[in-house]
């Protein structure tokens, strides 16, 4: 996979009075883990759907750039794991993941292979031929997870994926994000309101407050300001 | 294309997981059809109609001839030709009489018969006598059928002379007994296009109240092609209940006359018609219970105001040619009925019913159109 630079220049967005973005930007290297922390109603969740092309920004502009090419260029295969449980209830797990990497252009065989890989990473093999409205609610969380993945997409964003999945699953589900960041070059940007993920997951971690973002480079510098009682009083 | 039999697929995998659904599509008017049948099938019914005898007689060498009381004494008893649609006659004076009457809803239509109508009879040239019937009545073609088959009796006892009314009597098919449940028979295939509305809309209602339908928005499907694979299988679960409403249909004893490959052509366009607005009150509802609420609206709408069982009030929109474009030519189902009852008990043929053809043709294109903006709109943009 190429080396790229995903830009997000200066997006801003509100609802009525209500301003939500506010010029937010913020510069991200290919297989790199984002992790954006905040409050409810910080804007995370708006500024996801605005990177997935589901919620049109009031200014600014989301790219990438090659080390090679100045010209930049749109994120085509974007990976989106909403917040709440967004999968088809009356189809089985292998049969949604499938239909989600076919429809992302993805090949039978390539995708037969992907989905298999997928079941087996999330421990959902044994459930793969259930019907998805059949699955306990842990189950549901990773199936949700696996079709934002599905189709190996170059730009993962993960709303809260931890949310209402229990301590076992919440570790190989760290795993396989640093794991794909890691091996397989796919950028991640996701959210979570629990601390130690924060900082158990390899990247960058971006705090948004009051439709601002402050963004530390390591979790060093994070764990500094939270002992500094600068996220427990001020942000979180 | 790859997509779209993708999509199409998965779709057909969701409907047969909902065997509830399906079965009320498939086999909801079949039932009303059993239901009809056994209801309406020996009922008979009265109608109304206002006679204004006009004839003044013919001198013949034996006596006075008047051979319109004839034909009303023939239609004041038609139990010998039709034990289902009782004619009450009423004479007038007058026309404007007559044209009250209708207008109070004391009678349905009226009868006439001109004051040369005995001479002409006795002289062997052409005698017309004429009928008015308020179109859109129940049982309309019952008592067209009815008064044909009276006027050739009334033929048959005036051996050599040919007597018209004004309307072709070859149109309508040689049937030994109409009875109230044929009437229906229209409304009945045209419900089983209508109950599509409550499955489409379902379905897509029930897609995105999953959070499912953000996949779909995420891959390159566009909802052209979302539309498309949508579509195929819910117009053969439409073809599928047509079917099987013709089936129970020809089982109580109802005889095709009209060109099946007609009926399923003016059927399957109103069937993509339906699905389209299917996609319509889904995109705008959002939610199975509001979509719920806004597809009944829909089939109120379509069951009143299509013919199928009240008149329709003629609301005069525009004229294209000779064709008067009525408010509620919009719906799609009143063109489906229209057309049905045409081919079904006048034999029509593609001419004779070619501005339902159209005006089909033209809905679908347009409820197709705004099924996708709605869809791309309301459903793939959040903003």
């Amino acid at each position: 996979m190429d080396h790229f630079v995903y830009k997000i220049d200066s997006i801003s967005k509100s609802f009525g009075a209500l301003n939500v973005l506010k010029n937010v930007t913020l510069e991200i290297q290919s297989g790199s883990i984002v992790i954006c922390i905040g409050v409810n109603g910080a804007g995370k969740t708006t500024f996801f759907k605005i990177l997935c092309g589901l919620l049109k920004a009031d200014s600014g502009s989301f790219y990438k750039k090659t080390a090679k090419s100045s010209q930049p260029s749109s994120v085509d295969v974007i990976g989106y794991c909403p917040q709440e449980i967004s999968i088809w209830p009356d189809l089985t797990c292998r049969e949604q993941m499938t239909m989600v990497a076919r429809l992302n252009g993805m090949n039978a065989s390539k995708s037969k292979e992907q989905v298999n890989g997928l079941l087996n990473r999330l421990q959902l093999t044994s459930k793969a031929d259930t019907l998805a409205s059949k699955l306990s609610g842990g189950m549901k969380r990773r199936l949700n997870l696996g079709l934002a993945l599905v189709h190996e997409p170059e730009f993962c964003i993960l709303d809260e994926p931890l949310d209402g999945v229990d301590l076992h699953g919440r570790k190989f589900i760290r795993d396989y994000i640093n794991e794909i960041s890691s091996q397989k070059k796919q950028t991640i940007i996701m959210s979570t309101h629990i601390m130690e993920e924060a900082l158990y997951l390899n990247g960058i971690i971006v705090l948004f407050k009051n439709g601002e973002v402050i963004i530390f480079k390591s979790q060093n510098e994070f764990s500094d300001r939270i002992s500094e009682d600068f996220l427990m009083e001020k942000a979180i | 294309m790859i997509k779209i039999f993708c999509y199409l697929r998965f779709s057909f995998l969701r409907l047969i997981r909902d065997p509830l659904s399906l079965g009320l599509t498939i086999f909801t008017p079949p039932f009303f059809t059993l239901f009809f049948w056994i209801v309406y099938n020996n009922s008979t019914t009265d109608v109304s109609l206002a006679v204004l005898n006009e004839d003044i007689g013919v001198e013949t060498a034996q006596k006075r001839q008047y051979y319109g009381n004839q034909l009303i004494l023939l239609l004041s008893d038609t139990s010998n030709i039709n034990e289902i649609v009782n004619l009450q006659l009423v004479s007038v004076e007058s026309e404007q009489e007559a044209r009250t009457m209708i207008k109070k809803g004391v009678v349905h239509g009226l009868i006439s018969v001109p004051a040369e109508f005995s001479v002409k009879c006795a002289q062997k040239r052409e005698a017309v006598w004429y009928f008015t019937l308020q179109k859109g009545i129940l049982y309309y073609d019952a008592v067209r059928l009815l008064l044909d088959k009276c006027n050739i009796q009334f033929n048959s006892i005036l051996i050599g002379k040919k007597l018209l009314v004004d309307i072709k009597s070859t149109d309508f098919k040689e049937q030994t007994k109409f009875s109230i449940f044929d009437s229906f028979v229209p409304g009945l295939l045209t419900f089983a296009v209508i109950m599509l509305v409550f499955s489409v809309s379902g379905a897509v209602s029930r897609e995105i109240e999953s959070g499912a339908f953000i996949h779909l928005r995420m891959s390159s499907l566009t909802p052209v092609q979302m539309i498309s694979g949508l579509s195929i299988v819910h117009f053969f679960a439409g073809i599928a209940s047509v079917f099987v409403t013709l089936l129970t249909i020809k089982l109580s004893g109802f005889s095709f006359e009209g060109s099946f490959y007609g009926i399923l052509i003016l059927c399957s366009l109103t069937i993509i018609s339906a699905i389209s607005i299917g996609i319509i009150i889904a995109s705008l509802a959002r939610s199975r219970h509001k979509t719920l609420l806004a597809s009944c609206i829909i089939m109120f709408l379509f069951i009143l105001f299509s013919g199928i069982m009240f008149p329709v009030p003629d609301i005069e929109v525009l004229r294209l040619g000779q064709n008067t474009v009525s408010l509620f030519d919009l719906l799609p189902t009143i063109h489906l009925h229209s057309g049905l009852t045409a081919m079904l008990f006048r034999k029509a043929e593609f001419t004779d019913i070619s501005y339902e053809y159209y005006a089909l043709i033209f809905l679908t294109i347009l409820l197709s159109a705004a099924g996708k903006y709605s869809l791309k709109y309301f459903v793939y943009t959040d903003s």
